[in-house]
C-alpha cells in the first residue's frame, strides 16, 4: 500500500504514529516526517505527533525544529515527563526564533491557502498582519504580493476606522467589486486574509469556504 | 430622488441612505433613525477617494463592508457616491440589488 493510501485510509492518530515509528525503524525518515505532519494537521490539540516529530528532528541534530515542536507538545500536555526530559536533554533556550520561521507552520499555512486558490475563479490569496506585513501569499497573477497586501490592508484599515467612527464597531469583512476583479478581505484584530478573484465570482458562492480557511488560519497562528 | 431613496431604505434593517458628492457634500439623504449625516458623508467621501487613489480606480466601483454592529454598502460613480447603512443581519442580497438599481436611477436624475 502507498503512503497516500495509508494516509487516507488510516485516519486514526494511533495508526499514523505507529506507522511513522515503523518508518523510522526502517530508515524511512522523510516518510515518517510526512506522516507526522499529517497527524499534526489532523490533531492539532494532541501532543503525541508533535513529540514524535520533535524526537525525529532531535535525533537528526536539528535542535531548533525539535525545540519548536516539543514546546508545542508541552503547551498541550504540560505534565508529560517524556516531553520535559527530551526538551531538557537537547536544551530548549537557543535558536527558537529561527525555528519559528520554518516547519511545520509555513507548510500548513500554504496548504490552507491553496484550498482557496483551488476555487474556480480565485486568482490569489494573501495573508498579512494588521499593518500589512506579509505572512504568506499564493498568487496566480503577475503581482507583487507585498505591495498588493499592503495597499489592500491600508484600505481595509481605513474602512475599519470609518465603521468605528459611525458606531458600527469593528470591521469583519469587506467585499470590493472593482473594474478589474473582485477582492474579498476577512479581518480580525491582527490578521487580514485577502482573496483576489475574477469579476464573475460572487461573494456568496465562496464566502463559506474562505471563512472556514480563515478560521483554521487563525487557529494555526493562534491569534484573536 | 426621495422616491428612489424611500425604496432603498424600505427593507427591514436598513437604517439610512445618503447621496454624497466627491467632496463629501450631501446631495440628499433619508434615515429611519438618527444618524449624523455630516459625519457619515465626510467619512464616506474620504474613504472612497482614498480607495480610488490607492487602487488607481477611475471607473465605478462598489464596496460592501460588514462590521460587528452593522454594514455599509456603497457604490462610487463618477458624479456621486450612494451609500446605505444597515443593522447587522439584514438581507444583503436585497440591499445590494436595490443599491445598484438606485445608483442607476439617481445617475439618470442627476
Amino acid at each position: 500500500m502507498t503512503q497516500d493510501g495509508l494516509q487516507s485510509d488510516a485516519s486514526s492518530l494511533d495508526v499514523l504514529i505507529s506507522l511513522a515509528d515503523l518508518y523510522v525503524q526502517n530508515g524511512l525518515i522523510e516518510e515518517a516526517k510526512g506522516l507526522l505532519e499529517t497527524a499534526i494537521e489532523q490533531n492539532r490539540n494532541i501532543a503525541e505527533p508533535y513529540f514524535s516529530l520533535g524526537k525525529i528532528y532531535s535525533e537528526e541534530g536539528n535542535r531548533e525544529k525539535a525545540v519548536l515542536l516539543l514546546r508545542e507538545a508541552e503547551k498541550i500536555d504540560p505534565k508529560n515527563q517524556n516531553i520535559k526530559e527530551l526538551l531538557s536533554s537537547i536544551g530548549e533556550e537557543e535558536g527558537l526564533e529561527k525555528a519559528v520561521e520554518e516547519i511545520p507552520l509555513k507548510g500548513v499555512l500554504r496548504r490552507e491557502l491553496d484550498k482557496i486558490l483551488k476555487i474556480e475563479g480565485v486568482t490569489g490569496v494573501i495573508l498579512v498582519d494588521e499593518i500589512g506585513s506579509p505572512i504568506q501569499a499564493e498568487l496566480d497573477l503577475p503581482l507583487d504580493d507585498d505591495s498588493t497586501g499592503a495597499i489592500i490592508t491600508t484600505v481595509y484599515n481605513r474602512i475599519d476606522g470609518t465603521t468605528k467612527n459611525i458606531g458600527l464597531g469593528v470591521l469583519k469583512v469587506v467585499f470590493f467589486e472593482l473594474p478589474g476583479g473582485n477582492i474579498f478581505v476577512f479581518g480580525t484584530v491582527s490578521l487580514r486574509l485577502i482573496v483576489l478573484a475574477r469579476r464573475d465570482i460572487h461573494f456568496a458562492s465562496v464566502e463559506g469556504r474562505i471563512r472556514e480557511v480563515f478560521e483554521r488560519t487563525k487557529s494555526i497562528l493562534e491569534v484573536d | 430622488m426621495k422616491e428612489v431613496m424611500r425604496d432603498l431604505i424600505s427593507p427591514t434593517g436598513v437604517l439610512g441612505c445618503f447621496v454624497i458628492d466627491k467632496e463629501g457634500e450631501i446631495v440628499d439623504y433619508l434615515c429611519k433613525k438618527s444618524i449624523n449625516e455630516t459625519l457619515v458623508s465626510a467619512l464616506i467621501a474620504e474613504v472612497t477617494n482614498e480607495i480610488a487613489n490607492q487602487m488607481q480606480i477611475t471607473a465605478e466601483f462598489s464596496i460592501f463592508s460588514m462590521a460587528e454592529n452593522g454594514n455599509i454598502f456603497m457604490i462610487a460613480r463618477e458624479e456621486f457616491i450612494l451609500t446605505v447603512i444597515t443593522a447587522p443581519g439584514v438581507d444583503t442580497g436585497k440591499v445590494r440589488l436595490k443599491l445598484r438599481r438606485g445608483a442607476r436611477l439617481i445617475a439618470e436624475l442627476l
